[in-house]
């Protein structure tokens, strides 16, 4: 049942609309899920894209998307889109995923995405996705089949 | 496999209020007409804010959930920052090439090593002020290429914070 599929790897996946808010997030890991009010979820994701147009700027020359934070609690992997959107997928803070690793599942995830949710005549891409087989195609990639 | 190279760009250090107390550079970064302060003030934010974030993203934890999380590295397209905040606040970041190995405990080691002694445990030095110590530069230097970076020559910060005047 797609439902109990988990990952032994990461913790949860995340897609953040061009204007910074939450289109859609899943937790897979067996670990408890953090407890979240909707007002966090709003906050984080425009709290990852401001970060992203600060660590542009700081880039010694030109533009550079962050693609992986390490931090003590968790790793987070980003990937920014060309058409704004950005797949987010965290994972343990010593995991030994890389970023090679990670660009590999986001692209099924990207595949995924433009197939199931861009494709739909009758979805907005500005409206969080609720789409049972996007789920059912996320937990596919994400428990590692 | 070959193990990463490690090329620094440049290292700031803050003191925990956020104010640049030391900034060396050896590689030319994106001239803005605000210079490195502003590069400098960006880092802090995006480090700070990095910190925020973790938590909330981390599964539940037993016990209170922490408020904010260390930040060890970012890596972005071109380059990374690697970071390490001591207990008492004082942070250190150093960016490099993109593919370097995690710096954050050789900055740690910076601390310890060159940072309390130089400056913390200098009765002639004012902590809360920008570091202008030649030998400090040249400690940061040795302890960088003893760990197998490799060093451009340094370049002069004419517009250090806190005008520092120019370099021999």
């Amino acid at each position: 049942m797609a439902a109990a599929a988990t990952s032994r790897l990461y913790y949860s996946v995340y897609v953040i609309n061009k204007s910074g808010s939450i289109s859609y997030e899943r937790w897979v890991s067996p670990l408890p899920a953090p407890e979240t009010t909707a007002n966090d979820h709003i906050r984080m994701a425009s709290t990852l894209h401001t970060v992203y147009n600060m660590a542009a700027q700081v880039a010694p020359e030109g533009t550079s998307g962050i693609r992986e934070v390490r931090t003590s609690a968790v790793t987070i992997f980003t990937l920014p889109t060309p058409t704004g959107i950005t797949f987010v997928v965290t994972a343990p803070p010593d995991t030994r995923v890389k970023v090679a690793d990670a660009a590999v599942l986001f692209r099924r995830l990207y595949r995924s995405y433009a197939d199931i949710i861009l494709k739909d005549p009758f979805a907005n891409p500005d409206q969080p996705i609720r789409s049972a087989d996007f789920t059912a195609a996320v937990v596919d990639i994400m428990s590692g089949r | 496999m070959a193990a990463a190279s490690l090329a620094p760009y440049c290292l700031f250090i803050y003191s925990r209020s956020g104010k640049l107390l030391f900034h060396r550079e050896w590689r030319a970064q994106k001239s803005t007409e605000s210079g490195p302060s502003q590069q400098a003030q960006l880092l802090f934010g995006v480090l700070t804010t990095l910190e925020g974030i973790g938590p909330r993203l981390a599964p539940k934890s037993r016990g209170k959930p922490e408020a904010t999380a260390d930040v060890h590295y970012y890596r972005a397209g071109k380059y990374a920052v690697h970071h390490y905040r001591s207990g008492t606040g004082w942070r250190f970041a150093l960016l490099t090439n993109e593919d370097a190995p995690d710096c954050s405990p050789l900055l740690r080691q910076l601390y310890c090593d060159v940072f309390v002694p130089l400056v913390i445990r200098n009765p002639l030095a004012d902590s809360s002020e920008p570091i202008a110590l030649p030998l400090f530069d040249h400690e940061v230097d040795q302890l960088l290429l003893r760990s197998g970076a490799t060093l451009a020559p340094p370049r002069p910060t004419a517009a250090a914070a806190g005008g520092a005047s120019s370099h021999v």
